[in-house]
């Protein structure tokens, strides 16, 4: 499947990136809408006490797809990044491997306005993220408890520093984005991770529900930084290079402490 | 440049304020992982109330002769010993070169099954339709063999079976035999029970933990078979054969018959096995499996030690030398 994924991004890639490479100016129509497809690598680091009393790290794949929206005033955003991981420890060995592999999905929708503009080159929007975070753990190691999740659907404040830069005759845009949810709806396994199996009709999906609740940063605190830079191509499509840093901490019966740092990079298509 | 200068310092920040705010990895030495281990079954095992069994007096003797410095052979040596207090199939400390086991549940009382003499004068010409090895008895009476529920059989596989015995003209009924059954997965139990129910049954009520506390459980709560009436039902007596080997999946099946009028249970108490099992990994890399529910009949028996037969049956050694199943023979004589 990964290699599949791989495949398709390089040769999607190659056939329509090798086209743009032509100068054009930055155009000024107040209204662009762009479908992003991306690739990145996904790099975890995770300390989750309904696993062990071990950090785990390790790297996987994270394509993703998106819409944009932006206009002079606003900008407004919906992505889906899936990543999938196979973590282990130091400690681990041939005969005891820890490994956890994890299927992480996030959706996020941004919607943010201009609040401030220094001149035309730096301006400062600020809005709201609502995101739907869903991360699936499995430790076969710990045979009936091998199954953890972090469900979080979350809304906060969040922001975006645009600077306009001249690079290669083009003008691009760096970026600097903030958000951090404040009020949230999670859920994570039952203590000792139970799932009903003695239960003829074991329901595995509404149990994950019936064991949520809604919290505060002080229950699932979470923060997402983005920094990307932005070079425009043919026909107002962009490329898009960014890194991502997530990190969230969230607690139920026990505690799980995530961080993922993304490198990606995205084709924007106008359309 | 002092823009991307100005970019790496913040993401390197940011990289900084993770390690920062992760806890460190637990020490994998001797000391801290038995620490781990004791509270790990501290706070997650169920049947402490039920043994009798004082788990802060294990502490007092055990952790005096743990040390940084022992090999890992002692040291699982060691923790083995102190997870066989429990009696418990269902606890297993898994060190990749050794797992540790409790199997007294079935060691300290007689086999009551020869599977020689199962194979030689009982399923000789048998059919197999999946993991169920099944035949006609002398006097038209059906025989299924299934050795273990962790081999799962299909609704397909269980139609066919059931539609062969019920073509057959008189059948007097059916022996299950789950002797020597070690257990797996319960939804192999259900698979069979949905075809015996004629209505909803109550087949047992289960409590789970669900806090550090010894006593922090769960309310009860109630597993309910509903019939499969889409499917090949079996409506005629069936008399079920058991012994101490029946464990965990075997022992939970054992326990659901008991909710059906038309079974009855012939053979020895089952060896039990009443909690379902967790797991925890250890900071050395090792796990812990344990038990973390306690499951009781509708009228509160809890089954962790075993659920005793309708009629006691034990193999005779004059019969076993003669090759005659007694308690085949004893199920026979119920039809």
């Amino acid at each position: 499947m990964k290699a599949f994924i791989l495949i398709l991004h390089a040769i999607f890639f190659t056939s329509i990136v090798s086209a743009q490479n032509l100068e054009l100016p930055r155009s000024k129509k107040t209204d662009n809408r762009y479908w992003l497809l991306g690739l990145g690598l996904s790099i975890q680091n995770m300390y989750d006490e309904g696993i062990s009393y071990v950090r785990y790290k390790g790297t996987g794949i994270a394509p993703s797809i998106g819409l944009i929206k932006s206009s002079e005033k606003k900008y407004c955003q919906f992505l889906l990044q899936p990543t999938f991981n196979k973590l282990t420890t130091e400690r681990s060995n041939e005969l005891r491997p820890m490994e956890v592999r994890t299927t992480r999905f996030v959706l996020d929708y941004q919607y943010l306005v201009r609040v401030k503009e220094w001149n035309e080159k730096l301006k400062l929007y600020a809005g709201g993220n609502a995101s739907l975070l869903f991360n699936l753990k499995r430790a076969e190691q710990l045979d009936n408890s091998q199954l953890v999740y972090d469900y979080a659907l979350s809304i906060g404040p969040a922001a975006k520093l645009d600077k306009t830069v001249k690079w290669n005759k083009r003008e691009c845009v760096a970026t600097f984005g903030l958000s951090i949810p404040l009020l949230s709806h999670i859920a994570r396994p039952y203590y000792l991770n139970r799932i009903e199996f003695i239960d003829p009709k074991n329901d595995f999906l509404g149990d994950l529900f019936s064991n949520s609740s809604v919290v505060t940063v002080n229950k699932n605190f979470r923060i997402t930084s983005d920094l990307s830079f932005t070079y425009p191509l043919f026909n107002k499509n962009e490329l898009k290079l960014g890194y991502t840093w997530d990190f969230y901490k969230m607690t139920t019966i026990n505690s799980v402490y995530a961080a993922e740092h993304l490198i990606s990079i995205s084709f924007l298509s106008n359309y | 440049m002092k823009k991307i200068f100005f970019l790496l310092t913040i993401a390197a920040v940011l990289l900084s304020c993770e390690k920062a705010i992760m806890p460190d990895s637990a020490s994998a030495g001797a000391e801290e992982t038995f620490e781990t281990l004791w509270q790990t079954i501290d706070r997650g095992y169920s049947f402490f109330e039920y043994k009798n069994i004082d788990w802060n007096s294990v502490y007092q003797t055990y952790r005096p002769q743990i040390n940084n410095n022992m090999s890992d052979r002692d040291f699982f040596n060691k923790c083995s010993e102190m997870l066989n207090i429990l009696k418990d199939g269902h606890v297993n400390l898994r060190a990749g070169f050794s797992t540790s086991y409790y199997n007294d549940f079935y060691l300290n009382f007689p086999a009551n099954f020869n599977k020689e003499i199962i194979d030689r004068n009982y399923l000789r010409g048998f059919q197999v339709t999946g993991p169920l090895y099944h035949t006609v008895l002398s006097g038209n009476i059906g025989y299924i063999y299934y050795g273990s529920f962790a081999t799962p059989f299909t609704d397909d596989q269980l139609d066919a079976v059931l539609t062969m015995f019920n073509s057959i003209a008189g059948l007097k009924g059916i022996i299950f035999d789950v002797r020597n059954n070690p257990g797996g997965d319960p939804a192999n139990a259900y698979r069979l029970f949905k075809r015996i129910a004629t209505q909803n049954t109550l087949l047992y009520k289960t409590k789970y933990k669900n806090g550090p506390g010894h006593n922090d459980f769960s309310a009860e709560q109630e597993s309910i078979i509903e019939p499969a009436t889409d499917k090949v039902m079996y409506t005629g007596k069936i008399v079920v054969l058991t012994n101490r080997k029946c464990y965990s999946a075997c022992n939970f099946f054992v326990a659901g018959c008991k909710a059906f009028s038309q079974i009855k249970i012939v053979g020895d108490q089952t060896g039990g096995g009443g909690g379902q099992p967790t797991g925890f990994e250890l900071p050395n890399s090792w796990s812990v499996n344990f038990s973390g529910s306690i499951t009781s009949l509708p009228n509160g028996f809890i089954i962790e030690n075993g659920v005793l037969p309708d009629i006691a049956v034990a193999l005779n050694p004059s019969d076993e030398a003669a090759g005659i199943d007694t308690i085949i023979e004893r199920a026979k004589t119920l039809f």
